[in-house]
């Protein structure tokens, strides 16, 4: 019996052995499952990073620009991380080639140029195809198109966010850039670098080069952000707490209180033992552009006893819902710290515009001791966005804004006040040159009058102001004005204009050959010799003194009292008139009233008179500073 | 008495044979399960592993009329080497082997017959990943 159950006791122990192997190489198995399934957690964990980093990728290609060897390619990082270009492709259509560019690296907001060698043929439609070590892809037609203008811009634009890489200017042109409501940082012209153009440019505004560039050039334009902002409400928390929002939940408790921090703060509390609770302060507010940097700033004044726990965040939510924890604290304990201050660098936050959200969030255990408590203070928060502008380049210009003239006689005089000129010219500034074009309207017929070009020299009398040699287009400023006055014809356009009366509209035209433009310009009004009131006629010039009378206009609005310049006129062979007898005297002020006849003596210093029968005198009326009535006179002088 | 004692030796003897042969037994049927279990999971867990370390694209594709052929880029980006296997044209199956190391764009071609049109080009690979692309004839 004994041996029975000895023996059945030795089977149990076999059997305990083998149950024992058998759950060790069961637990063997369970630590290999194990590790194997670490492994592939991780591995997965890899993978679903690299496809959130695969979508959160972004690039374009903003230019392609073609060199002796191959091109240029510029590609701008529009993402929040980093871009690393495996590959540039060239697709033609009979060909396609990948270049490997060596895992190019390009840093978010910022834009890179990659030379790619090649001796493939571009061409128009030609894609260039770049590919990231992501797999994602972006490509360009070549030859790249400049972007549509935005309302309420009147030339074609490039458009450039923040920076452009070097821009083929294809034509030669005269580079305009303009800016929306920003500051312009500046431009950089042209192959060498060696000239920037550092402008400032508040609201919308603009510059031109000063001069005109030949052959294929390129052109960077930089803006940058204008001052800074905060879109935040009441983030000093003054006099209350206006514009924020605030939860609790738990024990804690939140107000605002009186600090003498700038006037108040807001807090959030929970101020017994044993106790927890989380409070949130909230605001959401607007961002209404891409800023170029964004910073967060705050202060806060955390005190506690014998905490368990404190936690605190600031947290931006994005239009997305995203949320951004931008700061964090956290700890246990007892705290007595003073304000603290701080600033953190947000701008990878900002990178659409829309609604976002700001949350002061705190979250507070207390203790068993009697004492224990905690309480944040959160005081003068701000997000200072600075403005990233958009910078419009250009170098189109229309003929829509010539200026024209009605009822110009014959041989009057005009002037002609140009402004804000932009050109673009397939020829060298020589080939500037200004037509005055008269259309008989008897005949239809367009009469050219007088040109000047770029290399001709006017007479001291022909332009004004310093006597300019040259038509030259960097002599336009775009705040004054150019003027250019004619004292004559340069033609004689007798035969063509047989009665001055039928020459109803006269154009300038401005012209450079094989181009067109736009040119502000504003002149005086000119009249026909059919408007002219009171040909006065002078029976004799070999006296010194005549009396003429001039009727004013009764066209004038009889509720004014003008001031009359008389305005002596040099017309041709050089008359000189003067007024009264204190001579000389080019111009006297006479004082008008309604429908007044002026009676005003003429001496004639000058009288080279052999063969001048007319001329004309020009009366500007006044109302204040302006013209608002020129009157010509004609003179006939009778033998 | 002694007749009683011999068969005591030898029931106990035929107890603790039993108790090996299945103990043994046993243990060899567990061992052969878990080696099966343990082979079975790691292959398992290694082709999905793979499968998500292969990644690739297509990234441009066009078809060339006068030689009747389609021509297919494919880039590797993934942490090891892509394993192409077949490229179907608008369901049609042509069975096309290659291998696109990581940063490797590698071009296929079929030939295949194709009038104007929208074609789906979708290339697939023995790890079960697939990318499609349409193309334009």
């Amino acid at each position: 019996m004994r041996s029975t159950l000895r023996s059945r006791g030795i089977g149990t122990l076999v059997a305990a052995a083998f149950i024992f192997l058998i759950l060790a190489t069961a637990f063997s198995l369970f630590i290999y499952i194990a590790s194997q399934m670490r492994s592939y957690q991780e591995s997965m964990i890899a993978s679903s990073i690299a496809r959130g980093e695969e979508l959160a990728e972004d690039f374009k290609v903003n230019d392609v620009v073609l060199t002796a060897d191959g091109f240029n390619v510029t590609i701008e990082n529009e993402g929040s991380i980093q871009v690393m270009i495996s590959h540039v492709g060239v697709i033609t259509d009979s060909q396609v080639t990948y270049i490997d560019v060596n895992d190019t690296l390009i840093e978010p907001h910022e834009t890179e140029t990659i030379h790619v060698e090649t001796t493939m043929t571009i061409t128009n439609g030609t894609i260039i195809q770049v590919i990231s070590t992501r797999g994602n892809i972006a490509s360009l037609k070549y030859p790249p198109s400049a972007p549509t203008a935005p309302s309420g811009y009147r030339f074609d634009v490039l458009v450039y966010p923040e920076s452009t890489a070097y821009t083929a200017v294809l034509r030669e042109t005269f580079i305009k850039v303009e800016i929306n409501g920003r500051y312009l940082a500046w431009v950089q012209d042209f192959e060498d670098n060696s000239t920037n153009y550092v402008w400032t440019v508040t609201g919308v505004g603009g510059r031109s080069t000063a001069q005109s560039y030949t052959g294929s050039y390129s052109m960077r334009v930089k803006a940058i952000g204008g001052p800074s902002f905060d879109p935040i409400e009441n983030g000093n928390f003054t006099s209350d707490a206006s514009g924020w929002t605030n939860v609790t939940l738990g024990d804690a408790l939140s107000g605002w209180e009186n600090t003498s921090h700038s006037g108040g703060s807001v807090y959030v509390s929970v101020p017994e033992k044993k106790a927890s609770g989380n409070g949130n302060w909230t605001q959401q507010f607007n961002v209404n552009i891409v800023p170029s940097s964004a910073t967060l700033t705050f202060n806060y004044n955390f005190t506690c006893n014998s905490v368990v726990l404190y936690e605190f965040k600031v947290i931006i939510i994005d239009p997305n819902n995203a949320e951004h924890v931008v700061w964090s604290l956290s700890g246990s304990g007892s705290n007595e710290a003073d304000w603290t201050s701080v600033s953190r660098d947000v701008t990878s936050i900002f990178l659409t515009t829309g609604t976002y959200e700001i949350v002061l969030y705190a979250s507070i255990i207390t203790g068993p001791p009697a004492f224990s408590q905690g309480k944040i203070y959160w005081d003068d928060i701000g997000i200072w966005i600075t403005p990233l502008s958009s910078s419009y380049a250009t170098y189109e210009f229309n003929s829509t804004n010539n200026p024209y003239f009605e009822n110009l006689p014959s041989n009057t005089a005009f002037n002609v006040y140009f402004k804000n000129g932009t050109f673009t010219s397939s020829q060298d500034q020589s080939s500037l040159s200004i037509h005055l074009v008269i259309n008989d309207t008897s005949t239809g017929n367009l009469t050219e009058l007088i040109y000047y070009y770029g290399g001709m020299t006017p007479s001291s009398l022909e332009s004004n102001p310093s006597n300019i040699t040259r038509i030259y287009l960097g002599n336009i400023p775009s705040d004054g004005q150019w003027h250019f006055f004619s004292r004559k014809w340069y033609n004689d356009i007798s035969a063509n204009i047989p009665n001055p009366d039928n020459a109803k509209i006269i154009r300038v035209h401005l012209a450079v050959e094989a181009s067109n433009g736009s040119l502000e310009a504003f002149f005086d009004s000119v009249h026909s010799p059919g408007e002219f009131i009171n040909i006065t006629k002078i029976k004799s010039y070999d006296t010194s003194t005549y009396q003429i009378s001039i009727a004013y206009s009764n066209k004038t609005d009889e509720n004014y009292v003008y001031n009359a310049t008389v305005t002596l006129n040099e017309t041709e062979n050089r008359i000189m008139l003067f007024h009264g007898t204190a001579s000389p005297e080019e111009s006297a002020k006479i004082s008008l009233n309604y429908n007044e006849t002026v009676f005003t003596n003429l001496y004639v210093s000058v009288l080279p008179l052999n063969s001048v029968t007319k001329f004309y005198y020009l009366y500007k009326i006044y109302e204040g500073g302006n013209i608002v009535k020129e009157i010509y006179v004609l003179v006939e002088i009778q033998s | 008495m002694n007749k009683r004692g011999v068969s005591e030796i030898i029931a106990s003897l035929i107890i603790i044979t039993i108790a090996i042969g299945l103990g043994s037994g046993l243990y060899i049927y567990s061992l052969k399960f878990f080696a099966d279990f343990r082979s079975s999971m790691g292959t398992k867990l290694s082709l999905a592993t793979a499968k998500a370390d292969e990644r690739f694209i297509i990234t441009y594709s066009y078809y060339n009329s006068t030689d009747s052929t389609l021509h297919v880029f494919i880039y590797s980006y993934g942490d090891i080497e892509a394993r192409i296997v077949a490229i179907y044209v608008n369901g049609q199956h042509f069975e096309k082997e290659t291998i696109v190391n990581p940063d490797e764009i590698k071009e296929l071609t079929v030939s295949i017959s194709l009038s104007s049109g929208t074609y789906k080009v979708k290339v697939v690979s023995e790890r079960g990943n697939s990318y499609e692309k349409y193309v334009e004839v």
